[in-house]
């Protein structure tokens, strides 16, 4: 039993962090409707900067948090400005397989930078635990789970009560009305693809001190955050909150109770299981 | 009967688009259909050719409950529809747009051609076939509708405004095509606004108003109908008397 | 007019594709013959995806599965039963139609995105499969096919009967497009791809046409993976069915143009060779090659979203003109 409970909560800390880059992607995908497949890249790549900045200047991921974030902002905006906004009015498929040429561009620049190996940042929270009763909890997760949920928790709010989070939703359900009400349509998109990256980079630098970095560390997030904010109900931030949790659950039990081998299987089956049974999402409205 | 309308509703969640529609046709003729926006005109056309479900009521047609069939069924027996808005296959030129539809009865492919080739010869596109649909202007798309329409060889021609946007001249040919479409034993159902054009060809007017057929007659009897002129200029009288 | 002109560029593309079998009979070494297979074996694949894919519109990146399926049936059957893989393409084929019409009755009604993420989901379903059913597929450390030349076992020594029997492969698939082009199937399937419903009203059973193709796709496909495995004679299921292996399927397709017969062909014939020689001379830089390709990727989206085969086209059809007018001129 203690055995489970340790299994739910090692579940529930993963599925904090799938909950805070996805809903990064139900931001760029779910809302403001464009197609990102290389999300889970910017999510290796702020790893990566997490990385360097320890093993350069000695600070940790928590203190190099801002600067990085910065870029990741950055990188947002010019992805955003040089790619996306070239496709607004483009189908689907064609931003789905360009952001799949961007995903294989930044993999490549990784490895031609800095190589296959595996970059740990071995910090002192890494292998320190937290006892909680029964629970030995990795500092790092907890921490990582704590402000995953509280980011996602501030997105919401910001979504809600704030004059640019309307804007934004606004433009999600009619672009053309917002922009007679006098909403930058550009802006705004830029805007919600700048805070999506800087949310998924958030993701990643939270992780650093728990899991090594490698130029292929952010593919499977890639697809994951898509089958989140699908099951979450796409433009629901709520619903990827939840989404998150719900597979970090399904992939830690599936991997106990079946096999490691089985994690991913698992909640791909259930996406799929969703898409035929309940296209709006387990989260979603109707 | 070529067709019967047996009582047909189509509710979309509590709306009622189409409320209890009944009517006949016989084979040979030209059916016109009126109302004002938001009648129910379009909806209707989507209960006879299968592309929106039933709610309630039965749809016959020669002979066979087509009800509950879906539309590629329909057009194999032989109903036909082109969109108010219109519909192209963009990216291929007008004759493989008329072909997709002349493969309907054959799978032979020089046939195909041929029942294209004489479609886009009915409705005097001809000259364009080999362009891509989406180069043709409003007008030819309009044509092109009804080529696509008319090479799945239809005994029933459900025709959704294709005079809308045409300037006189457009709408006189295209008045011409429709009359020689029926002559050549087709039988039409139309929906229009222009109103010259649409009592100029149809043998009988059926009028639906917020998803009820409010009178059926011949156009003569239309135009004269006090529930008709009601329902059309209902609104203004209204304002007259406040 | 412009159709005959058009049909002229059409054969000069099918003498490119019937004459380039001579092609490896005259490059100098194993190395550049080798080039040479991938790159019929690579637009036979691309064509393979193009079939639905390319013509349908709707993007299939989960056909590493039925790659997977080839090569694995072939392999297992020849390997541990000591079956010739000839059958073994067979049984392979057979396999991945049914897949293909488990997958496709489950998700060919999807649209858009939700389409392009259950075809991830399938495959990385079916790479857990071969890489848990140890017993079977040896798992994630992979199979080796001995190597034992002979024809029936279709191993051989140099690379020239590859060569021939991918060119074959190639051949058929752009076959069997020219023909899709042609037809009742054909027709449909494009119209269905350009507007569903208003193909359906035209008496289009989309359901129906569209599995048709993807069955046919997947068929295609998982030859090309039996032709694949019994090349490099190393399977291993991590890298053969990921969504990597995926992606350049579709790089070729796009690359040459999606929905033409001849598309996937010269996006392949100029596209392998040239990130093979990249990846074989600047080794060094790993990395480098897939880079490339991605760059490759987004700037024919961003700037020539048809492909090149069009330029192409307006290309040979220019120097057409060009003749017809000196000829004219000469009269």
């Amino acid at each position: 039993m203690e055995q489970v409970f340790q299994v739910f909560v090692s579940g529930l800390l993963s599925g904090g962090i799938y909950a805070l880059a996805s809903v990064g992607l139900a931001l760029i995908f779910g809302i403001a409707g464009l197609v990102n497949f290389a999300h889970g890249e910017y999510l290796m790549l702020a790893m990566y900067f997490a990385f360097w900045m320890y093993g350069i200047f000695s600070l940790d991921p928590y203190q190099s948090a801002l600067i990085n974030l910065a870029l990741m902002a950055i990188l947002g905006y010019l992805t955003y400005k040089f790619i996306m906004e070239r496709v607004l009015d483009s189908s689907h498929s064609i931003q789905m397989l360009l952001t799949l040429g961007l995903s294989m561009v930044l993999q490549n620049l990784a490895l031609m930078l800095w190589k296959a190996d595996y970059r740990n940042t071995r910090i002192a929270m890494t292998t320190s635990t937290l006892d909680l009763g029964p629970l030995h909890l990795s500092t790092a997760r907890v921490l990582a789970f704590v402000v995953a949920i509280a980011a996602s928790v501030a997105l919401y709010y910001f979504l809600h009560k704030t004059y640019t989070g309307a804007a934004m939703r606004a433009v999600a359900q009619n672009g053309k009305a917002a922009q007679l009400m006098g909403i930058n349509l550009k802006k705004t998109y830029a805007l919600t693809f700048i805070i999506g990256i800087t949310l998924v980079g958030l993701a990643g630098l939270l992780i650093t001190p728990i899991y090594p970095a490698f130029p292929t560390a952010g593919a499977p997030y890639g697809i994951l955050c898509f089958i989140v904010v699908v099951i979450g109900g796409l433009s629901s931030i709520p619903g990827a909150i939840f989404g998150g949790l719900l597979i970090g659950l399904i992939e830690s039990f599936a991997g106990y109770f079946i096999g490691p081998a089985f994690q991913q299987a698992a909640y791909f089956l259930l996406f799929i299981l969703v898409l035929i049974f309940k296209p709006s999402g387990l989260f979603g409205k109707g | 009967m070529l067709l019967k309308i047996d009582n047909v509703t189509k509710r979309f969640g509590g709306l009622a688009a189409v409320s209890e529609v009944s009517f006949e046709l016989e084979e040979g003729i030209i059916l016109g259909l009126i109302g004002p926006n938001g009648a129910g005109k379009s909806t209707l056309f989507g209960c006879i050719n299968g592309t929106l479900p039933l709610t309630e009521g039965t749809v016959t047609f020669d002979g066979k409950v087509i009800s509950g069939n879906k539309s590629f069924q329909n057009a194999k027996l032989g109903i036909a529809r082109s969109y108010q808005i219109v519909q192209p296959f963009g990216n291929m030129t007008a004759l493989q747009n008329a072909m997709v539809g002349a493969f309907c009865k054959t799978n032979n492919y020089k046939e195909a051609e041929q029942i294209a080739l004489r479609s886009l010869e009915t409705v005097k596109l001809i000259k364009k076939k080999d362009v891509v649909a989406k180069h043709l202007n409003l007008g030819e798309r309009k044509k092109l509708e009804i080529a696509k329409a008319l090479s799945t060889q239809p005994k029933l021609l459900l025709l959704d405004e294709v005079m809308a946007g045409l300037n006189t001249t457009e709408v006189l040919e295209m008045v011409g095509i429709i009359k020689s479409l029926n002559t050549s034993g087709i039988t039409i159902i139309i929906i229009e606004h222009i109103m010259e054009a649409i009592m100029n060809i149809s043998d009988r007017i059926i009028v639906l108003s917020f998803g009820k057929k409010i009178a059926e007659g011949s156009p003569e009897e239309i135009s004269k109908d006090p529930h008709v002129i009601e329902a059309y200029f209902g609104v203004e009288e209204v304002e007259e008397h406040a | 007019m412009l159709k005959r002109l058009l049909n002229i560029n059409n054969s000069v593309l099918w003498a490119i594709a019937v004459l380039s079998i001579i092609v490896p009979f005259f490059l100098p070494n194993r190395y550049f013959q080798d080039i040479a297979v991938l790159t019929f074996l690579w637009a036979g694949l691309s064509s393979s995806w193009n079939l639905y894919s390319g013509y349908c519109g709707r993007l299939s990146i989960g056909h590493a599965a039925f790659l997977g399926i080839g090569a694995y049936s072939s392999t297992i059957l020849y390997v541990n039963y000591g079956i010739s893989p000839w059958i073994g393409m067979i049984v392979g084929g057979l396999f991945s139609a049914l897949a293909a019409l488990v997958i496709g009755g489950t998700t060919l009604r999807l649209k858009g995105t939700f389409f392009v993420l259950s075809t991830v989901a399938f495959a990385e379903i079916l790479k857990t499969f071969a890489i848990v059913s140890k017993d079977l597929t040896a798992g994630s450390l992979g199979m080796m096919i001995p190597y034992n030349p002979g024809f029936a076992n279709m191993i051989f020594q140099g690379k020239i009967p590859f060569a021939i029997i991918t060119w074959a492969y190639m051949m058929l698939v752009i076959i069997l497009c020219v023909r899709l082009e042609k037809s009742k199937l054909g027709y449909s399937l494009i119209a269905v791809g350009e507007n569903q419903e208003a193909a359906e009203n035209l008496g289009v059973n989309s359901t129906r046409v569209m599995l048709i193709s993807y069955v046919m796709s997947a068929v295609l496909t998982s030859i090309g993976g039996t032709l694949f495995a019994q090349y490099i004679m190393f399977i291993e299921p991590m890298s053969l069915m990921s969504v990597g292996y995926s992606v350049n399927f579709i790089l070729y397709a796009i690359a040459g143009g999606m929905g033409t017969a001849f598309g996937p062909m010269v996006g392949a014939f100029i596209l392998v060779p040239v990130t093979n020689l990249l990846r074989g001379y600047l080794s060094f830089i790993s990395g480098l090659h897939g880079f490339v390709l991605g760059m490759l990727l987004i700037i024919i989206l961003l700037f020539r979203p048809d492909g090149i085969l069009p330029q192409l086209k307006g290309f040979v059809r220019k120097l057409m003109n060009r003749n017809k007018n000196n000829e004219e001129k000469g009269e």
